[in-house]
């Protein structure tokens, strides 16, 4: 009998410590799939609040009628409820366009050719120079993200106290109606003249 | 008796650890799926899935991006292949 209680013993120690490996290896291949920060005209703003008081008492963003009130709020106080990026708000596939942007934000912590490669991967690029690349959709999305590159510009310069959560806005605005254009497929010039105008405005604030 | 209830025990051991390395298995298989590799190249994670023709290019053919500037003169480049 002693002999069957110590191999019941032996056998429960062996279990318990299979379990426990099991576990452990099924916690450490989950985890969140968080990047890190998104533009102000998305569902998350990139920076952290800069007023701590301010963020208890932050309004609801979604609640204002014009895209460049929701990007200051966005900016000043932090989104406070989910809501889709600006440009994709009203297409068809507006969570593929949502999903396109989670996926492109890593690209933004690389610089110089890395950040460009990683551009063009995501945009579905088959190769690496614009001129050999045949998919126009893909370069309709390689726009977009150069767009977001330049959002991510001008957030950075409003978070290092560069510019005010207006000027910040009023450029965001612009590159959001530029990104409108080419989320919904309009020519080469419309899409152009939608440029020119965020780099005027951007010159004229960021030098 | 006691032989048997020996053997007993030692066939339970043995199909409690088949079951144990079992669903081990199935939670890895779970884990995984959640991070499954999407069919559209625009939606794939660049950390996690290998670049295909992109990565034969040499870097050079790739925009040096560090500024606004390079930004606004790939945009301005790019909307000539739209």
């Amino acid at each position: 009998m002693k002999n069957i209680t110590h191999n019941t013993i032996q056998f429960m120690l062996i279990f318990l410590l299979c379990m426990g490996l099991v576990f452990a290896a099924g916690s450490s291949a989950g985890g969140s799939g968080s990047y890190g920060n998104t533009p102000a005209d998305s569902a998350t703003p990139p920076q952290p609040d800069k007023n701590a008081s301010a963020a208890k008492s932050a309004p609801n963003c979604e609640s204002y009628s014009t895209v460049q009130e929701r990007v200051k709020c966005r900016l000043m106080y932090g989104e406070t409820s989910y809501s889709i990026p600006e440009p994709c708000r009203g297409l068809p596939n507006e969570k593929a366009c949502a999903q396109l942007y989670t996926d492109v934000t890593p690209c933004y912590s690389r610089s110089g050719a890395e950040k460009d490669k990683c551009l063009k991967q995501i945009a579905g690029f088959s190769s690496a120079a614009l001129s050999s690349e045949s998919s126009k959709p893909a370069v309709r999305n390689y726009i977009l993200f150069l767009l977001y590159d330049l959002q991510d510009r001008v957030e950075m310069a409003y978070a290092d106290n560069r510019i005010s959560a207006d000027q910040a806005s009023v450029i965001i605005d612009s590159i959001v109606s530029a990104k409108y254009a080419v989320n919904r497929g309009q020519s080469s010039q419309d899409i152009k003249s939608k440029v020119a105008v965020v780099k005027q405005k951007y010159n004229l604030v960021i030098s | 008796m006691k032989k048997l209830i020996s053997a007993l025990l030692f066939l339970l051991s043995a199909v409690m650890l088949i079951i144990t390395a079992c669903t081990g298995e199935s939670k890895s298989d779970n884990s995984y799926s959640n991070t499954a590799p999407q069919n559209n190249a625009q939606s794939s994670n660049p950390a996690s899935q290998p670049a295909p023709a992109v990565a034969a290019d040499t870097v050079k053919s790739y925009a040096n991006l560090q500024t606004a500037s390079d930004d606004f003169n790939n945009i301005d480049e790019a909307l000539k292949y739209i």
